[in-house]
């Protein structure tokens, strides 16, 4: 399952754009351009889609799921919108072809400010280039594992008022923080940084959903490209909800949690966990 | 449009086409073009595939409209053109018109829109990665004009070669560290900066970095500057690899320590060298000689020369301490060559004193030390003229030891090569002595009384003596000269000789000196006596708790200050550069106390120094009797210099008393050359302060023998 942030290991993420981002290396598939290319977009480049037919080789649901992830997206904002949020942190943005925040929470509320982060150079030049007239969004390049970067960045301090509610998405992202990279203090961070009223956006890999062989095959291959995957089981994937209170029905399964009648379920159950939780 | 399918004739209702199209386009093999499906797309497809049935021209728009809804819900590959065909037709009321219309015009439609898309999106994700590039190259650029300002301002020097060591770039504070311009340095080689006498781990690290077998290495490293001196810097060498990780470059930094690493040279020399010859001093000497004896292998001699010089107390008294400085520097320049060409090592073990230690191979034996303790005294031979001084000549004793290195140890060695000395110094000046073992039970007394002499006071070991000094007008008492001695436990009684200078190389003069000056006033409050001399070393009058304590025991007593009287040497004014001794007596003048100068002419006997003193009186020294009279060996002095002296010192106002007076011939003479007052056996011998002498009478010499 690929997620919105680094594809390519780099580490040394630019703080500002002063320095030379280390993710900018077009030899290297890209986890936000074959997110894309899972979704049916042509924002992506050869590599890109020799990785995605690899990973399709194994496991040829994967854009169904990937479909299911963006599905829960909108049902999520909106849920959030309805509660009367108007401030989103998408946290592992990605290329927004589809479905973006910005452009589902518009639909209910013109006034949603959204901020996208994410450690892709081209993801995050994309988006800029996409997002350029339009002054309730900005897009931050910075790496989730080090959440003072984010929450530092100028422009998320300009656009967000951070004593007021925010809606914070790490959707399909954070099965890319290894353990040893300390999920929980990062979301621990970001729980700090905002006001009461917030909210946390969680779809994970799960690996207790999957056949023990799938989860093995797939994580081996992420291996390979040098973005390590950490699937999950709900405890831990439950664990990232502290300090919050979950909305109903709970973490479940990703296209159980609070689903659309008018969107057909999907032929296979989705093999991720899915979640809000709410800081009170 | 759904209310009109009725009137298209037939074929399936929304419902029906509705459920069609989400079966068609539900799980779509492969993906991506498959997926979930909305009802909302469904319907919407629906209602456009019964709209189409109105007419022909009506099912090319819907077609068109199916096809664009399709790209639009990125269902933009072949399994989807071939569903959506499918689908159209297979709902489509068999026979109608239009069927054609309506699957040119979707597949036409869904075509051009899918491409535009694809050509769209590559577009802007080929733009978006021309954007991250340009981004990344200003960031990069940035970056290294960053590290360029970095690298030309910093104040460390920054060199950069390549693995072969050529010179690829180097800053501006490493040109000016080593002295060498750019244009320089390029056509330098960083083996040029590695020297021969560099510390060997700093060419082990050297090479283990360029092989890749480290990454950095940090040392402080010597390096010449372009005028020649020595500066030091502490340098960091690291290794810059490949992408491949082969070793690319080596980039080293550098911090010029040389203050900080001079300081510390500085500070390690001067806690190792005497700072007034620059000689090793006594920690260093130590050292080595414990060096010496633990690497000591078989075969390998160490010998120790110590070397003291004759009489340098008297000319450090005499004329001060500049020229006592100057003349012991002179002398360092003089033994070190000699002790340089032997191989050894020169100290100055303190004062006086040099020390040499002499190591000596098994393989090559190299001088003999007695022979270097020879040349040692030959070196001092000649007088030294000292700046604006008379020449001095002095001369010095050797005590020489050797032993076998692995035999050696070191405060025996030390303590037995100071026996030597000590033996030189007995034997007569001027000499080398040899360590012989024998010796050391008859020296010991000497290290005997200097380890006894301290604790002599508290142990009550010492005693005054008191010899009267007689008025040679009628034969009255003067007064009494109090005499010190010793009652060594060991020794019997020690008349002053054994043991002054003893104490006058160490502070126990200091406490000696204390307590003759209580005994004497104590006595004086006991007695009837007109007055006592006591005797006082120029080192007392240096010591600043002298007047205190003089003053201190006439307070107590109650003695009339008038009553002691001070015998002091002529050293102790011939000394201009030196005020503290002659403030100390003009205070005890002051007091009361009278001054009396011991031993005249045996020294410098200067008149004219007199007068600097507050003097009442002249003491001839004994041995000028001995001249006079011929009972001395060498020429005889003239008495008419001498009676002239003396009547130089009556104007002067000062009472003459001749010491030593032996003789009832000796009595006549110094009666005849005009002295007012005798002391000597003639007319008393010592006493212990109760015995009551009976004095004798003028001429009526007393021939006592002891």
């Amino acid at each position: 399952m690929p997620d919105m942030s680094d594809s390519t290991g780099g580490r040394g993420v630019s703080r500002q754009d002063s320095w030379v981002p280390a993710g900018l290396d077009l030899s290297r598939p890209s986890a936000a351009r074959v997110y894309d290319y899972y979704l049916g977009g042509f924002h992506n480049f050869a590599v890109d889609r020799e990785m995605a037919r690899r990973a399709m080789a194994m496991w040829p649901e994967l854009p169904l799921i990937m479909r299911a992830n963006r599905a829960f997206l909108r049902r999520a904002v909106t849920t959030l919108v309805q509660a009367g949020v108007r401030q989103f942190l998408d946290i592992g943005s990605g290329i927004p072809t589809v479905g973006s925040v910005h452009t589902v929470a518009g639909e209910h509320a013109p006034d949603t400010r959204v901020v996208y982060v994410d450690v892709d150079p081209v993801a995050v030049a994309h988006s800029r280039a996409l997002l350029a007239d339009d002054p309730s969004t900005a897009v931050v390049m910075a790496d989730l594992r080090r959440p003072q970067d984010v929450l530092q960045d100028p422009a998320l301090a300009e656009l967000l008022d951070l004593s007021r509610p925010v809606g914070v998405l790490m959707i399909a992202v954070l099965h890319f923080v290894s353990d040893d990279e300390q999920p929980r203090e990062v979301i621990g961070a970001l729980r700090a940084a905002v006001a009461p009223g917030s909210h946390l956006v969680v779809s994970h890999a799960a690996h207790d959903l999957l056949p023990a062989e799938v989860a093995a095959s797939h994580q081996a291959l992420y291996r390979q490209t040098g973005s390590p995957m950490t699937m999950r089981g709900r405890d831990d994937v439950a664990g990232f909800f502290e300090g919050f209170e979950l909305l109903d029905p709970g973490l479940v399964e990703l296209d159980r949690w609070r689903p659309d009648p008018e969107e057909s379920a999907p032929p296979h159950a989705c093999p991720a966990w899915a979640g809000i939780g709410l800081k009170r | 449009v759904i209310g009109g399918a009725g009137a298209a004739g037939g074929g399936p209702r929304l419902a029906e086409v509705t459920s069609a199209w989400v079966t068609a386009l539900t799980g779509i093999d492969p993906p991506p073009e498959g997926g979930a499906v909305t009802g909302r797309l469904a319907r919407r497809l629906a209602g456009l595939t019964i709209a189409a049935r109105a007419d022909p021209e009506e099912a090319g728009r819907a077609g068109a409209a199916i096809g664009r809804l399709l790209a639009g819900d990125l269902r933009t590959g072949p399994a989807t053109v071939a569903a959506a065909t499918e689908v159209l037709i297979g709902t489509w009321p068999a026979g109608a018109p239009g069927l054609a219309q309506l699957v040119a015009a979707a597949v036409a439609a869904h075509v051009a829109a899918a491409q535009a898309l694809l050509l769209e999106q590559q577009e802007s994700i080929h733009q978006a990665a021309i954007a991250a590039r340009l981004d990344a190259e200003r960031a990069l650029r940035a970056s290294e004009t960053r590290f360029r300002t970095l690298f030309a301002d910093a104040a460390v020097g920054i060199g950069i070669g390549t693995i072969a060591g050529e010179i690829v770039d180097a800053n501006a504070a490493l040109q000016q560290m080593l002295g060498h311009s750019w244009s320089e340095l390029r056509s330098r080689h960083v083996h040029d900066f590695l020297y021969l006498d560099d510390d060997p781990r700093i060419a082990e690290d050297y090479a283990a970095l360029i092989s890749g077998e480290r990454e950095s290495f940090r040392t402080e490293k010597r390096y010449h500057h372009s005028s020649g001196r020595e500066i030091w810097a502490d340098l960091t060498v690291s290794l810059i690899r490949n992408d491949d990780g082969t070793p690319q470059l080596q980039l080293a930094v550098m911090q010029d320590v040389t203050a900080r690493r001079e300081l510390q040279e500085r500070l390690r020399h001067e806690a190792h060298h005497d700072p007034l010859t620059g000689l090793p001093n006594r920690t260093l000497l130590l050292a080595e000689l414990r060096r010496v004896i633990a690497d000591g292998g078989a075969g390998g001699r160490v010998a120790l020369c110590f070397l003291d010089l004759d009489g340098f107390k008297m000319i450090n008294d005499s004329r001060g301490h500049l020229v006592g400085d100057g003349l012991l520097r002179a002398v360092a320049q003089r033994l070190l060559p000699v002790v340089t060409a032997a191989s050894g090592l020169l100290a100055r073990f303190g004062g006086d004193e040099f020390v040499v230690l002499l190591a000596r191979d098994g393989a090559v034996p190299g001088i003999e030390p007695e022979e270097l303790a020879r040349d040692l005294l030959a070196a001092l031979h000649e007088p030294f003229h000292l700046e604006d001084e008379q020449p001095i000549t002095m001369r010095a004793s050797v005590g020489v030891v050797e032993v076998n290195a692995d035999l050696a140890e070191a405060d025996a060695l030390l303590r037995a090569a100071d026996l030597a000395l000590h033996a030189a110094k007995e034997d007569g000046r001027d000499r080398v002595v040899c360590h012989d073992p024998g010796r050391t039970s008859r020296q010991l007394t000497r290290f005997g009384i200097a380890l006894a002499l301290p604790n002599a006071v508290a142990q009550g070991e010492l005693g005054l003596r008191y010899q009267s000094m007689v008025r040679l007008r009628d034969g009255g008492l003067h007064g009494r000269e109090a005499l010190l001695r010793w009652r060594h436990p060991t020794f019997g009684e020690l008349p002053p000789a054994e043991f002054v200078r003893i104490a006058e190389e160490s502070r126990a003069i200091l406490s000696i000196g204390r307590w003759v000056l209580e005994q004497a006033c104590r006595t004086l409050c006991e007695t009837t006596w007109p007055s006592i001399n006591v005797n006082v070393s120029p080192r007392q009058l240096y010591s600043p708790t002298f007047v205190p304590d003089v003053r201190h025991c006439l307070d107590s007593t109650g003695v009339a200050a008038n009553r002691l009287r001070f015998e002091v040497t002529e050293s102790v004014v011939m000394n201009s550069h030196d005020p503290e001794p002659l403030q100390a007596l003009r205070a005890v003048a002051e007091l009361g106390v009278t001054i009396a100068l011991d031993d005249f002419g045996t020294g410098y006997s200067n008149l004219a120094a007199l007068r600097r003193l507050p003097l009442s009186e002249l003491k001839l020294a004994g041995t000028l009797l001995e001249t006079l009279d011929g009972s001395h060996h060498g020429p005889p002095a003239d008495p008419r210099i001498v009676a002239t002296v003396v009547d130089l010192a009556h104007q002067l106002g000062l009472t003459v008393t001749a010491e030593g007076v032996e003789t009832p011939a000796q009595d006549q003479l110094v009666r005849s050359i005009g002295c007012d007052v005798g002391q000597g056996w003639l007319y008393d011998l010592t006493h212990p302060v109760h015995y009551q002498p009976v004095l004798a009478g003028p001429g009526d010499g007393v021939q006592i023998t002891l």
